[in-house]
């Protein structure tokens, strides 16, 4: 078996750091582990992105709740409502995939991503995976949000990082580039 | 009144977002929810000035919609705003004929200084 969940894992994990400190709430890691299913509870926000390219497929799931989801979204004044902070989830996961995506090119593998889907329940959900997930937990301000991966391989392939070429760069987060 | 952008984003948050930091400088915005409703607008209107799209969406992506919306407005300036950074899609993207890259999360001066820059 390769490396490929613990590598693509601790990318997520340094990417979910980035981007909850990005929108200006403190973050840190505090532990990670295995698991077959999430429980979801009622007062959390869901969102699974599902990514594939060639010889790594898998999916990320993003629970933040409700508190983390206000303290990160653009709109303060008025609180933003159910379906907008639905929303905002789902847009939260597009950005942690979308950073992940583009560190995983480091390692020579390219995906691609779907659009997010975000999941809702009044009373709890239990996500099943497709394999054993590796779920990470970060205590960000007063509350805790949870960043799980499944990732499958053909084979048993390991991400090692390349040295960077010249000449193509990847765009990093607010780069704006004029043609 | 102000130069039209139209604004293509699956996120009504970050729909909201972009067309707030324009508005704040005198844009006029439309916006559509995916490729397909974008590309609709862009037929439907002809004044529009610049198309502010993401790459990712449900029906139709972004560059997909800009390779066909220049077939109808080859003169259209298009740029995309994405979480995507992968030097082959900004290439795909040049091809298609957009005219610049911005990646999520954005910084509104930078979006708006673009704007400026290819709206007029």
């Amino acid at each position: 078996m390769g490396n490929a969940q613990e590598v693509f894992g601790g990318i997520l994990e340094e990417a979910t750091l980035e981007l909850i400190d990005g929108y200006g709430v403190s973050v840190t890691l505090t532990g990670h582990s295995q698991a077959e299913s999430m429980e979801i509870d009622s007062s959390s926000l869901v969102s699974i992105i599902g990514f594939s390219g060639n010889q790594i497929r898998g999916s990320v799931c993003l629970r933040i709740p409700e508190a983390l989801a206000l303290a990160t979204h653009p709109q303060k004044s008025p609180a933003p409502t159910g379906p907008e902070l639905r929303d905002w989830v789902g847009e939260l996961c597009n950005q942690l995939v979308g950073r992940t995506k583009n560190r995983l090119l480091r390692y020579g593998h390219n995906v691609g991503m779907g659009t997010p889907v975000v999941a809702v329940s009044e009373t709890g959900l239990s996500l099943a995976a497709a394999c054993a997930t590796r779920v990470a937990v970060f205590l960000c301000g007063e509350t805790t949000c949870t960043v799980s991966c499944d990732v499958r391989t053909d084979g048993s392939i390991d991400l090692v990082e390349l040295p960077q070429e010249e000449g193509e760069e990847t765009g990093q987060e607010g780069d704006c580039f004029l043609f | 009144m102000g130069k039209k952008i139209l604004v293509v984003d699956d996120s009504a948050t970050v729909r909201q977002q972009v067309s707030m930091a324009l508005k704040a400088v005198g844009f006029d915005i439309v916006e559509a929810a995916d490729g397909q409703e974008g590309l609709e607008k862009i037929t439907e209107m002809s004044d529009i000035a610049l198309v502010v799209s993401d790459v990712n969406m449900p029906r139709m992506n972004g560059l997909d919609m800009v390779e066909q919306a220049k077939a109808v407005r080859s003169d259209l300036n298009v740029v995309m705003l994405t979480t995507e950074g992968d030097p082959a899609l900004i290439k795909r993207a040049k091809a298609a004929g957009a005219c610049g890259w911005i990646v999520k999360p954005f910084k509104a001066e930078a979006l708006v200084a673009a704007a400026k820059k290819l709206a007029a």
